[in-house]
């Protein structure tokens, strides 16, 4: 293939990727999660003010809901909120960049690494990958992460084989960015770390003199993030979701007292670790079941299409036996990626384990590049590649369909979709009044300080009311959060007692207070019926005069 | 190395396994068990409804399977030490302890499989990459018909699909994205892939527990290092011959909607060759690093299965879906000692006729009547009822317990809890 053809190849492959990736980003995913929205927020805060929504000035980490987002996908996309105003699309944008950049890194690994048939393969699925085109359209921090990690990678490879001071200098770099982006990397990046110093330690050590600039400047880069682990801003999240917060193991049998062979609680919490640790590598899970919680799957669809199956077995055949440098790295890459979401209690959670699927991706890529040099006949060959680019071409065309017609409908709640309409409405109405919107989690204020672009400073006068944020910020894991701002209220609803609450404008979830609570009613008049796209009621609005 | 005295342990071990308190462990019996008694009632005579004699051929076959799999590694390599820990693998799975305890048709089907190998050990073994490649023909043809059979719950799903759909587009893309066909396609290709989890093997489901189906312990964690060793180790023609019969037994229980562990229990042959394979390698180890991990991992095997033992014989390892209903056999017993001329007895506690012919040995049936009913519409009816209160019941439930209290027309005399069916068994007077 000469160069001219794979350049057009790669050039259409990432066009495409970007076009599936961004077309329509701000309505695809429907709904905007709450997540995506303290994101979105924050990073409008900051350019704004240059503090998060606490006040905080320039935060190690982002508090929003006591999850302690890691700053840089924040920071990132704060000139883009800045510039493009504060709405879905310029909030999920960076992720869908990010995506569409990891286009082009994982050519440049699969090239590095193997060669360049192989690496249009794996950017070809990589192209079209379910998983790929979901993450990298929702405001996903790990998304960043992820292509961060594998540019990481890509330098740390080329370091190995050009043994340039420059790319040790941009590997570190980008693997100690990544760990800003997202949780699983903190631990990840130090595991590959280790194993990958263990692995060229010669060099290392011949470089030792040249390394040590760089090596303290990747210190200082991760100082604020390292001061902050033994506080709960940097653990809370990690502890919160920990299999070590069940209080018993699965196989516990409750009538028994521990005792050697059975309720072995060493035994059963390995156990339990290591099943997590292989159900993401478990056939079922990667390619039929996919995530177990709706708001991150997509019906009928997993982490991989089905057909891909065999070439992933052929890619993992090969690089076993190849034995090289930079194959033992990939493998120690895919080895090490589910570790931090197995230590969660989740079943199978792609978020967490995201770092996997793009080697596990360039293996599938790997495994068409082998198949298609066993054979021997070029029509055999093109029919190879029909087939290929067929299957994938009607795999894509179903998840499409399933991401754009039917999770929408069907898992629109899991996206909180429904207060943008209900902002909309709320502005239109003549008066200002009391708002009173119900959520027991106390979380959709930062739905109406997006939607409705709220300066910082309004929610910062409500935080400081409640005291000085630096007393908490980083050293507390509970819940400290205003309950409201301005005219607005966030908080659990006793309808039986607040129904003669006169000028309020309540806004409850549909089953919470169905029509039976206030028909008939002279004093209450339902003002609007939110619906989920598939027309269940998802919202009402009701007003008491 | 003294042959005999493995085959002597390989047969105490086995034995041991399957026949040690087979009436008791596991605790109560199946539906499949109690039919199969009550259809061999007329050729033995009643004391033939037990557990013990129930489940003793499937003990004795299972200990047969053992050693015929044993002479048909033997004969295809040639090799005692692969033979004889293939088949030791084969002897202590939980899988094949677990079915060779109760009627199984697995046990049926796996002696079945390995008669046919002995009879026609010396053509497969001439033929192992032909006969991959039919298989795995076969069994794409097997997917393909299977595809035209369509299970009722499928075309619910086509519907309410192509409903959320007509809403946003015409119904050609509907139609075309959504039918029955590739509903099908997905429900048998998730199916398949059922069989390739590494949790249903290893884990006992867990993490992703499948609703309904009975998952129970089938291999210990030790052998999964044995079989990726033993996977490396193997043959290319014997990898083709061992996948294509794997995919055809998986493809085969997808196509007919099989999911129970005695169904796929043949799959156990092929795992066991395998981890065999990787045991062979691993006790041939000379580098000390690797010999002293095969000693942490036959440790560790060693210590799963004591583990096991100790917890089956216990009866902990039974799963939420169990067939088995140990309440029927004290809830009997308990009718007995009842001074009545009828009982009512609920069909809502699931096959109780056969049940109760079963522990009665087919005798006194004339006092026992079995139906539905509702107790609140039978006031006027006195005598003694026994039907089930769920968990959780809402006040539409005839035995709904009001502030922790019977209702007032009955008279409780009796209860029994289901754990695994979360439900009450409740005997009382009306």
């Amino acid at each position: 293939m000469t160069r001219k053809k794979e350049i057009k190849i790669l050039i259409a492959l990432i066009l495409t990727g970007a076009f599936l990736r961004i077309f329509l980003l701000g309505k695809f995913p429907t709904g905007f999660f709450r997540d995506e929205a303290a994101l979105g927020y924050n990073a409008y805060s900051i350019w704004l003010t240059g503090k998060d929504e606490f006040g905080v000035f320039l935060p190690s980490v982002f508090r929003s809901f006591e999850v302690f987002f890691l700053p840089f996908y924040v920071y990132l996309s704060a000139p883009i909120v800045g510039i493009l105003g504060l709405s879905e699309f310029s909030t999920r944008l960076l992720s869908a960049l990010s995506g569409t950049g990891a286009l082009f890194v994982t050519y440049l690994i699969a090239k590095e690494v193997w060669n360049k048939k192989a690496a249009l393969f794996s950017t070809l699925i990589l192209t079209f990958s379910s998983w790929h085109i979901f993450y990298s359209r929702g405001t996903f921090e790990g998304n960043l992460a992820l292509t961060l990690f594998a540019a990481g990678f890509l330098f740390w490879i080329k370091f190995l084989k050009k043994k340039d001071i420059k790319h040790f200098t941009f590997s570190t770099l980008l693997f100690a960015l990544s760990m800003y982006s997202y949780q699983a990397e903190r631990l990840v990046v130090f595991l590959f770390a280790a194993i990958a110093a263990t692995l060229s330690w010669k060099l290392l050590w011949k470089k030792k003199q040249k390394l040590i600039l760089p090596v303290i400047i990747v210190i200082i880069v991760l100082l604020p993030l390292l001061s902050l682990t033994l506080k709960p801003g940097g653990y809370h999240r990690a502890f919160g979701v920990s299999v070590f917060q069940e209080e018993t193991p699965p196989g516990w049998v409750n009538e028994e007292d521990s005792s050697l062979f059975i309720n072995n609680r060493v035994f059963l919490r390995g156990k339990q670790i290591f099943a997590l640790y292989l159900s993401y590598f478990s056939p079922r899970n990667l390619f039929i079941e996919g995530d177990y919680n709706t708001q991150r799957s997509v019906e009928d669809f997993s982490v991989f299409y089905a057909f891909t199956l065999p070439f992933l077995i052929a890619g993992l055949a090969k690089v076993v036996k190849r034995r090289r440098l930079e194959d033992k790295l990939f493998l120690s890459w895919v080895f090490l990626a589910p570790i931090p979401a197995s230590l969660t209690g989740d079943p199978f959670h792609t978020y967490r384990s995201l770092l996997l699927y793009l080697p596990l991706t360039v293996l599938i890529g790997v495994g068409l590049w082998v198949l298609y040099d066993t054979l021997k006949r070029g029509y055999i060959k093109s029919l190879f590649l029909l087939g290929v680019l067929g299957a994938i071409l009607v795999n894509t065309c179903f998840f499409l369909f399933s991401y754009l017609v039917i999770t929408p409908a069907k898992y629109a709640r899991s996206w909180d979709y429904g207060y943008r309409e209900i902002v909309d409405f709320i502005e239109t109405l003549p008066e200002r009044k009391r708002v009173v919107v119900y959520d027991p989690w106390t979380e959709p204020y930062i739905h109406f300080l997006f939607y409705q672009e709220k300066h910082p400073s309004i929610y910062h006068k409500e935080v400081l009311e409640m005291g000085s944020p630096d007393e908490y910020y980083y050293d507390s894991s509970d819940e400290i959060r205003p309950l409201g701002f301005e005219n607005y209220e966030f908080r659990k609803v006793d309808w039986r007692k607040e129904r003669g609450d006169e000028d309020t404008v309540f806004v409850m979830f549909a089953e919470v207070l169905p029509e039976s609570e206030f028909a008939g009613d002279p004093k209450i008049q339902l003002l609007k019926v939110v619906e989920y796209p598939d027309g269940q009621p998802a919202f009402r609005i009701v007003e008491v005069n | 190395m003294n042959k005999k005295k493995f085959i002597y342990l390989l047969f105490l071990v086995t034995a041991f396994t399957r026949f040690w308190k087979i009436g008791e462990i596991p605790a109560g019996l199946s539906p499949q068990e109690v039919n199969f008694g009550l259809n061999v009632l007329g050729f033995f005579g009643d004391w033939v409804l037990s557990p013990f004699w129930i489940r003793l051929p499937f003990a004795v076959l299972g200990t047969i399977s053992v050693f015929l799999l044993y002479y048909v590694v033997f004969k295809l390599t040639g090799d005692f030490k692969t033979s004889v820990l293939t088949a030791f693998i084969f002897s202590i799975s939980p899988w094949h302890i677990q079915e060779s305890r109760i009627f199984s048709l697995g046990i049926l089907i796996v002696v079945g499989i390995l008669l046919a190998a002995i009879v026609f050990r010396k053509r497969i073994g001439k033929n192992l990459k032909p006969l991959g490649i039919v298989l795995i023909v076969l069994s794409f043809f097997i997917f393909g018909l299977s595809l035209l059979k369509i299970p009722q719950e499928l075309r619910v799903n086509v519907d309410q699909d192509r409903n959320i759909a007509s809403r946003v587009e015409t119904i050609l893309p509907a139609r075309l994205f959504s039918n029955k066909f590739i509903e099908s396609y997905r429900y048998r290709v998730g199916l398949v892939f059922e069989n390739l989890d590494i949790g249903n093997y290893f884990f006992k489901g867990h993490p992703r527990e499948r609703w309904g189906v009975e998952e129970t312990q089938k291999l210990f964690i030790g052998f999964l290092p044995l079989l990726v060793i033993g996977l490396f180790k193997i043959k290319r023609e014997t990898l083709l011959f061992l996948a294509g019969g794997f995919l055809f037994a998986a493809v085969s229980l997808a196509s007919f909607g099989l999911r129970a562990p005695t169904y796929s229990l043949p799959l156990l042959l092929p795992i066991s060759f395998i981890t065999a394979l990787g045991a062979k390698r691993v006790l041939a180890e000379r580098k000390n690093i690797y010999k002293y991990l095969g000693y942490l991992v036959f440790f560790v095997v060693l210590w799963e299965f004591m583990s096991f033992l100790f917890s089956y014989y216990s009866g902990f390892e039974e799963g939420r879906f169990t067939p088995r209903r140990p309440v029927y056999e004290g809830l009997v017993n308990y009718t007995k000692e009842l001074d009545s001329e009828e009982i009512v007895v609920s069909e809502r506690l699931g096959n109780p006729k056969e049940y109760f012919r079963f522990y009665l040995k087919d005798k006194n049936m004339e006092s026992y009547e079995f139906s539905s009913f509702n107790i609140k519409e039978k006031e006027d009816e006195k005598g003694v009822y026994i039907d089930i209160l769920p968990d959780g019941a809402g006040p539409s439930e005839p035995l709904y317990k009001k502030d922790g209290k019977w209702p007032e027309e009955i008279d409780v005399i009796g209860e029994f809890y289901e754990k695994n069916k979360g439900q009450t068994i409740v005997v009382f007077r009306n």
